[in-house]
């Protein structure tokens, strides 16, 4: 088999994905008008904060207004929940036809993830950004480069999301549910990423662990490459980390699949 | 030469969490769960030759379900060993789902979201059809199951019967050497039922695909299957051609006999009345015992006839006989 027809399978799901993703364009918009609402009230709380004199960051006003707005853009990047489908396939059993076709389990379902977070973080994102910079105060990447640096953080913040929302979804095979590490994971990965709170306002010893797990490659560390904060030298080695975390991430969620899948049962008839 | 599948002393079990009724029956269950085994198969052996079509049943729980599985490698047995198409399904999960089909009665393959033709297509790179060969395989199943009209139907609007004409095509659309049908015409109306056991006829016969087919319609495995085997509790009970099944339960014939009138009928030497209704009587005899033309001539001579009619007993009856008796 040559290396395209292997990988035209994934590629083929990959598109199929996206083109569904592509349907929700009301949601992506309502989205978009809810992401636009929230931002307004949490960039109010943030400049009341700031100009209280609470800023021991390295972070300006104007800079923080922009890290939140990259924040409200980035949220469907996120990998908060279970893939309602796979849920349903587990459920009802279903998911032995996926171990039926002739194709790696693992990176079918990570096709499917990484467009279910792309799609709609690039629907909602572009034109969220584009209101905000005309009409609310955020700011351009002070630098091409800057520029550059964030588009190459995003990609590899979906790809990373992808990871870990297939990691989630193959706990699936073992929980059934997956109400347990829906309630738990959100919890962690808000704070750890930097959506609740820029990872720069905290302490610093918190912020050393934060910018070690892989959360802070979601949003924190593609929002310090737009506001100019890091240099490219730095940069590469923040991008060497992310992609351990990715590679890491992915071969235990293969090797767990192939651990349920020695070891599944499809019950009734 | 070895045989296209070849199973021997397959045995599987699972392990059933066991729970007591009630709230404290609950609370326990959170610090210590007792398991129950629960035996599936317990030494299940058979081979199978490339162009056979066999049924294989048995009623509910008996391992049916389980035994596709494991041929069609997503379960992995506890012991004992499969070797099909020169492989070992559940080792060589991915090459040997390449050249094998299954379909699910009561579940679907294809993406509920999308239309037909669509699923089709993502089939068509998920096995790597290449494109010639997949245009005239679906021209050729579309025209077959007569799926033109809805092609372009999303799959969640269909009727059930369209469904699962198009669950076969799906599954048949990489040219599978062997086809597992579970329970493929459950809740299927009459007229269905007999294309798709006409299409499943024809697969065999014309493109020689081994077709292993679990039902508990018998009339699918009368109109269909050249080979039954029959499994109850894990085990094999039976395994062979059809008549042959039915000459190891009983030879028994059944004669329904229409009488002139209301009038009295006693029966002959050796054999049963079943039951009578008005002018009708249904008789129960063994044709090695007593002949057929034998019998008929000593009814015809002491009684006023109007008709009669010489019938094999319903194999629902013979199935029902060894399920009821663990063996025939």
């Amino acid at each position: 088999m040559t290396p395209v027809s292997a990988v035209r399978p994934y590629l083929t799901l990959l598109v199929a994905r996206c083109r569904q993703e592509t349907q929700y364009r009301a949601a992506a918009l309502f989205g978009m008008a809810t992401q636009l609402f929230w931002g307004l009230v949490r960039i109010a709380i943030f400049t009341a904060f700031l100009k209280a004199g609470a800023n021991r960051s390295s972070m300006s006003l104007p800079q923080t207004v922009t890290y939140l707005w990259l924040v409200q853009g980035m949220i469907r990047a996120m990998p908060w929940s279970v893939d309602a489908e796979i849920r349903n396939l587990v459920r009802e059993g279903t998911v032995v036809y996926e171990l039926l076709r002739p194709i790696d389990l693992y990176f079918s379902w990570y096709m499917r993830a990484f467009a279910r977070h792309a799609i709609p973080t690039i629907m909602r994102a572009i034109p969220l950004f584009v209101a905000a910079v005309l009409l609310f105060h955020m700011q351009m990447p002070p630098t091409v480069s800057a520029g550059a640096l964030f588009v190459t953080g995003v990609v590899l913040a979906l790809l990373l999301a992808a990871a870990i929302s297939t990691l989630i979804n193959i706990s699936l095979l073992f929980t059934i549910s997956g109400d347990g590490i829906q309630r738990i994971l959100p919890a962690i990965a808000n704070f750890a990423s930097g959506l609740l709170i820029p990872l720069s306002f905290l302490p610093s010893a918190l912020r050393r662990v934060l910018r070690i797990l892989p959360f802070c490659s979601l949003i924190d560390t593609p929002a310090r490459f737009y506001l100019g904060q890091i240099g490219t030298p730095e940069a590469a080695s923040m991008f060497a980390q992310t992609l351990i975390w990715i590679l890491a991430l992915s071969w235990f969620g293969r090797f767990l699949i192939l651990r349920a899948s020695k070891r599944m049962v499809v019950q009734g008839g | 030469m070895t045989s296209q599948i070849e199973v021997n002393n397959l045995a599987k079990s699972f392990r059933v969490a066991k729970r007591t009724s009630g709230v404290f029956g609950a609370l326990g269950s959170i610090f210590r769960r007792e398991y129950q085994n629960r035996v599936a198969l317990s030494n299940v052996s058979f081979a199978i030759e490339a162009g056979e079509l066999v049924g294989y049943i048995g009623p509910n729980g008996a391992g049916k379900s389980t035994t596709v599985k494991i041929l069609s490698g997503i379960l992995v047995p506890d012991s004992g060993t499969v070797r099909a198409l020169g492989m070992c399904p559940w080792k060589q999960r991915t090459q040997y789902v390449q050249r094998i089909g299954v379909v699910f009665g009561q579940r679907t393959q294809m993406w509920w979201d999308l239309p037909v033709i669509d699923s089709f297509h993502l089939l068509r790179d998920i096995y790597s059809v290449p494109d010639a060969q997949f245009r005239r395989r679906c021209g050729e199943l579309t025209d077959q199951m007569n799926l033109g009209a809805f092609l372009n139907t999303p799959v969640r609007q269909l009727s059930l019967g369209e469904r699962m004409r198009c669950d076969l095509a799906a599954a048949l659309l990489h040219s599978p050497e062997v086809l597992f049908l579970d329970e493929p015409t459950i809740g299927l109306d009459a007229v269905s039922k007999l294309a798709l056991r006409q299409l499943v006829k024809s697969l065999n016969v014309e493109h020689g695909v081994t077709v292993i087919l679990t039902t508990h319609d018998m009339d699918d495995i009368e109109a269909l299957c050249s080979r039954v085997i029959v499994i109850g509790d894990g085990e094999i009970l039976s395994d062979g051609p059809l008549t042959e099944l039915r000459n190891s339960i009983a030879r028994e014939r059944w004669l329904t006999v229409e009488l002139e009138g209301d009038q009295m009928f006693s029966p002959p030497a050796n054999t049963t009345i079943m039951r009578r209704e008005g002018n009708q009587v249904w008789l129960r005899y063994d044709p090695v015992i007593t002949p057929t033309p034998l019998l008929i001539s000593a009814i015809a001579a002491t009684n006023n006839v109007r008709d009669l009619l010489v019938q094999e007993p319903p194999i629902e009856e013979i199935i029902a006989h060894i399920y009821q008796n663990g063996q025939p």
